[in-house]
Parts: structure tokens; C-alpha cells; sequence
């Protein structure tokens, strides 16, 4: 009774907010939450498309299905960190590098930092049509540039090779995600005050030192952030990866993100496409615990 | 002085690479989108565009080709609904997270900042059949209802910095004046934030707009298909034979999210870094 009074009460004294806020939390209740749990329970079920609509508790089956009958399983988890860490590090590069360049005085620098973010508007069904045309056997904008320049003896299929796949979609990924990246870590490097770049001045520290020394630590506490909010977006960025290959040649490109389409909405198995779905929730979450915890821990040292 | 001038050359020159790099794949798919196919099967590239034609584009509409017109209307539909319901639930929910402490305040705005982590093929299953369930699959409803857990978390939380940055001030003499708090929060903040509320929704209309996972599991006719949608089947029915075509569809399902992006890119990065940076 006491308690419910007292609920009574905190909902009466603050009834804007609650108010307010009502129709949002009831909406991410039901299409955030519910979706979550949802998908963990239906991991535990036989649910099919086709063969059983209405889900049958089955225990762990999918998961053991998975993990110790599935030849490709132990690939696409393997593929799924090679694309996560891999997407992720190139664009922390190159947008580190094009941040720089557009926090230094140049002419028509705003024009430059807008232009620079067109990649990252462009909608990703776009980027699979430009990128596969660039990667084409045939008449592809890139084995005519490499050939010609000698690099190449023979025209590659890139998306359809083992050695070239991974490289073509990760090139395309660095195309898209790297602006966003690259504004995220500019914003940090203008936080950083002049003075500090002028007392490293008169210090004697330039070019790359000053890099190393000054501006690196710096914007760490912001890098730690953008690459993490990158790996996890980039573990379930299914889009991506299957504008350019579905996937394939065979599950040569298949990560956890499209796994779970494959299962769910290609074979139909939405009980063990929810399992799959289930398992990348859960490593994803374990990867991100440990991420932070490292880039504090580094925090911490002198 | 010789030094100097070298660091400002080799800045420059790294600034044409990237863009470059950022550029040139786009240059091609507007030169593209003008030239016709036997142009364009070629084994050396030709980027100028002498005889340029406006055929693809007359393709990508027209009913004996690409046919997007009813697509376009349905992801207006589709993306506007989204950006409108997004505008009004994100300007309540922002003013209350930015101007209220309240219990469950911190719990909320760390389930905002955590709910992208679980979009995509994580929920795509559930959507799938909570959308069976309403009987909304493949219709324009059932899509916004989906979309809305793209854009609001994100909207509630940029309006919620944009209300911040406007003075406490204002509100507290409209209370002296006798104003209700709702009052306060509709006739004396709303109209300051127009702008970042106009940039919000537009945000939210692009998110929808680019969305192609979603529809891909949730729509399969005209009666609610996307253009992200019907340009990747054109991709596959046509992308042996038709490039021009398809270039041309393409330039058009890009433009509008690009001259979108112009208009409120300096709002929207100026919200979007803000919150990077205070997280």
C-alpha cells in the first residue's frame, strides 16, 4: 500500500515528463524490446515458414545445430570478425587521416566537409550498383585502371573470387562508412584548444610528433567511442554485404548479420535464423564489454 | 618558408586524393546514367559525356521500363509519415529528457543510446512477425511502424540537445506568467526549435527513405514496395542488359536524400557531434 502511494505519488509530481514520453516508451516497449525477447525465445523454437507456423519449444536443438552440425557455421563467425574489425579499422584510418586535413586552414574547407559526407547519405542499394560495376569482370572501371597501369595481367572477377571478395567488399564498406567516422573524430579534433598545438610548438614538436604526442591522446576518449559505436553497427550491418554478394560465392562473405536472413527468409527456418540471431546478439555484447573495458584500462595509463 | 609551403602542397594534395577517392565512383554513375548501353559495355571506360541522352531516365519511369513512379509515391508515403510522427514524438520526448529530471531519466537515455545496437537482422524476425501478427505486412503502415525504431531513439535525442541549447529562462517566465508547463513547452520553446525540429524530421525522412533491409523482409507488391526495393530487383532482372538504366534509376533514388542533405546538413552534424562527443 505504502509503496503504491509512493508510486502514486512520483507519477503524479512528475506527470509531464511521463506524459510526454509516454507514447515513445510505449512504441520502443513494443518494437525495441519486445522484439529482443522475442527473438530469444523464438531461438528456442522449431519456427518455420512453411513447415510449423506455429512455434514448438525444441530446447537448444538450433544451437546445437548450429555450432556442431554446420559446416559453414564456424567460417561466418570467422567472416564476421574479419568484416567488423576490419570495416572499422580502415575507416578509422582514412577518416582519421581526412580529418586532419579538413581541421587544417584551407580554402572552401565547409564546401570540403559537406562534400566529403555524400558517400554516407548515398542509399546503400546505390553503393552495391556503383561498386559492382567498378568491380566488374568484364567491364569493370577497375581491372581497365589496373591493366592499363600494369598492375594486372588479367581481368579479375572481384566479387566472385575467394582472394579478392573480402578486399572488394571492404573497400566499398571503407567508401561509405568513412565519412561518417571522419566526422565524428573532426568534431573531436576541434575540441582540442590552439594553445595546446602552440605550447607543443614551442616545445619543438611538429608533423608527425605532434601527431603522436599531442593530438592522438588527445582525441583518444572520442576514438574509443566512434570505433565502438563502428563495430557494433558494422556486426549487424547486413545491407552492406548483400548489395554486392548476397553472401556468396557459396558463404565465402556470409557474416552473422546476413546469416540470419539467409536462414529466416531464404530457407524459411525463422527458429534457427532467431538462433543465429540470438548467438551474434550475445558475442556482439561480450566483444563490446571487452572493447570499453581496454580503451579505459588504456585510459588510465600515464 | 620552403618547408611550410611543402606541408600546405602535400595537404592539398591529400585533400584531391580523398576526394578523389570519395568522388570519382559517384562522377561515374551520373555519367553513366546519360549515356546508352552500347556505350557504356565497353572495355575502356568514356568519361565524357558527348551524346549524352536522357533515354534511362525516361526508362527508369516510363511503364514499358523501370517503372519507379509508384515506388517513389509509396516511399514518400512510407518516409514522410515516418519524419512526421518522428517530429511529434521526438519534440515531446526531447523536451521532457532535456528539461525534466524525473526517476528512470538515466535508465531511458541509456536505452536510446543503446537501441541502434539492435537494429537489423537481430529484430528482423520479430518485425517479421509482429507485422504478420497486426496484419500489416506488406502495406505503407506496417513500414513506418517499423521505421520508427530507426528514427526515433535517435530524434528524441537530438531535439532533446537542441531544447538545451536554448535558455531555462524562457520557460520559467512563461510559468510566472500564469502559462501551463505544456503551454510553456508548445507556445514558448516549440517555435524557438523549428529549425532542429525541421532538420530532425528531415533526418528521419532520409533514414526511412534509405532504408532497403526492412522492406526486403516486410513488403513483396506495388501495394507497398520501396524504391530501395524495386531497384535492387532491377538490378537483377536488368543488370545484364540495361546498365544505363539502372544508373539512371539510381541518380534518381539518390537525389533526393542528397539535396535533403544539403539542407540541413549543418544542423544535423552540429546535433549529431554534439551527442558523440557528450556521451
Amino acid at each position: 500500500m505504502a509503496t503504491l502511494s509512493r508510486l502514486g505519488h512520483t507519477l503524479s509530481r512528475n506527470r509531464t515528463p511521463y506524459l510526454l514520453l509516454l507514447p515513445s516508451v510505449v512504441y520502443l516497449v513494443s518494437f525495441t524490446i519486445y522484439p529482443i525477447l522475442n527473438v530469444f525465445y523464438l531461438s528456442l523454437t522449431d519456427l518455420h515458414l512453411v513447415k510449423s507456423l506455429v512455434p514448438k519449444f525444441i530446447g537448444l536443438q538450433n544451437f546445437s545445430d548450429l555450432i556442431l552440425n554446420d559446416a559453414d557455421f564456424r567460417r561466418i563467425v570467422v567472416n564476421t570478425f574479419i568484416w567488423t574489425f576490419g570495416s572499422t579499422a580502415l575507416q578509422f584510418v582514412l577518416g582519421l587521416a581526412t580529418g586532419l586535413i579538413l581541421n587544417a586552414r584551407l580554402p572552401w574547407r565547409g564546401f570540403w566537409r559537406g562534400i566529403m559526407l555524400v558517400p554516407w547519405v548515398t542509399p546503400i542499394v546505390v553503393v552495391g550498383i556503383i561498386w559492382r560495376w567498378i568491380y566488374d569482370g568484364s567491364y569493370g572501371l577497375l581491372n581497365y585502371y589496373l591493366t592499363t597501369m600494369g598492375l594486372l595481367n588479367r581481368y579479375v572477377v572481384w566479387l566472385g573470387e575467394d582472394w579478392s571478395v573480402w578486399p572488394a567488399i571492404l573497400l566499398a564498406s571503407l567508401w561509405k562508412g568513412y565519412p561518417y567516422m571522419c566526422l565524428m573524430l573532426l568534431a573531436g579534433l576541434q575540441t582540442i584548444p590552439q594553445d595546446v598545438y602552440e605550447a607543443a610548438d614551442v616545445d619543438g614538436a611538429t608533423g608527425f610528433r605532434r601527431l603522436w604526442y599531442v593530438t592522438l591522446p588527445l582525441l583518444k576518449p572520442v576514438a574509443a567511442i566512434v570505433t565502438l559505436v563502428a563495430l557494433v553497427l558494422t556486426w549487424n550491418n547486413f545491407q552492406m554485404i548483400w548489395v554486392l554478394t548476397e553472401g556468396g560465392p557459396a558463404y565465402a562473405t556470409s557474416v552473422l548479420a546476413t546469416y540470419v536472413y539467409t536462414k529466416g527468409f531464404v530457407f524459411f527456418q525463422l527458429g534457427s535464423g532467431s538462433a543465429v540471431a540470438t548467438l551474434s546478439i550475445l558475442v556482439i555484447l561480450v566483444v563490446c564489454v571487452i572493447y570499453a573495458r581496454m580503451t579505459r584500462l588504456e585510459e588510465r595509463e600515464p | 618558408m620552403s618547408r611550410k609551403l611543402a606541408r600546405r602542397l602535400g595537404m592539398f594534395a591529400a585533400l584531391a586524393l580523398v576526394m578523389a577517392f570519395t568522388l570519382s565512383p559517384y562522377a561515374w554513375l551520373v555519367v553513366s546514367s546519360f549515356k546508352a548501353s552500347s556505350e557504356i559495355f565497353t572495355r575502356t571506360p568514356n568519361w565524357s559525356l558527348s551524346g549524352a541522352t536522357l533515354k534511362n531516365y525516361v526508362w527508369a519511369l516510363g511503364p514499358t521500363g523501370g517503372n519507379l513512379g509508384i515506388f517513389f509515391w509509396n516511399t514518400i508515403l512510407a518516409a514522410g509519415l515516418t519524419a512526421l510522427i518522428t517530429a511529434v514524438l521526438g519534440a515531446m520526448g526531447g523536451y521532457a529528457m532535456a528539461r525534466y529530471a524525473f526517476p528512470g531519466r538515466r535508465f531511458l537515455a541509456l536505452a536510446l543510446l543503446l537501441s541502434p545496437m539492435f537494429q537489423g537482422p537481430p529484430v528482423m524476425i520479430p518485425f517479421y512477425r509482429i507485422l504478420t501478427t497486426l496484419k500489416l505486412l506488406n502495406t505503407i503502415p506496417g513500414l513506418v511502424l517499423v521505421y520508427l525504431s530507426l528514427t526515433l531513439p535517435i530524434c528524441i535525442w537530438l531535439m532533446a540537445g537542441f531544447f538545451r541549447s536554448l535558455p531555462v529562462e524562457l520557460e520559467e517566465a512563461a510559468l510566472v506568467d500564469g502559462c501551463s508547463p505544456f503551454g510553456a513547452f508548445a507556445r514558448i520553446l516549440l517555435p524557438l526549435t523549428v529549425p532542429g525540429l525541421a532538420a530532425t524530421s528531415l533526418y528521419a525522412f532520409v533514414v526511412a527513405w534509405n532504408d532497403y533491409q526492412y522492406a526486403l523482409i516486410l513488403t513483396s507488391s506495388e501495394r507497398a514496395k520501396t524504391i530501395q526495393l524495386s531497384l535492387s530487383e532491377l538490378l537483377t532482372f536488368f543488370g545484364q542488359t540495361n546498365w544505363g538504366g539502372i544508373m539512371a534509376s539510381g541518380v534518381l533514388t539518390t537525389l533526393p536524400v542528397v539535396l535533403i542533405f544539403m539542407v540541413i546538413q549543418k544542423a544535423l552534424v552540429q546535433g549529431l557531434t554534439a551527442g558523440a562527443l557528450k556521451s
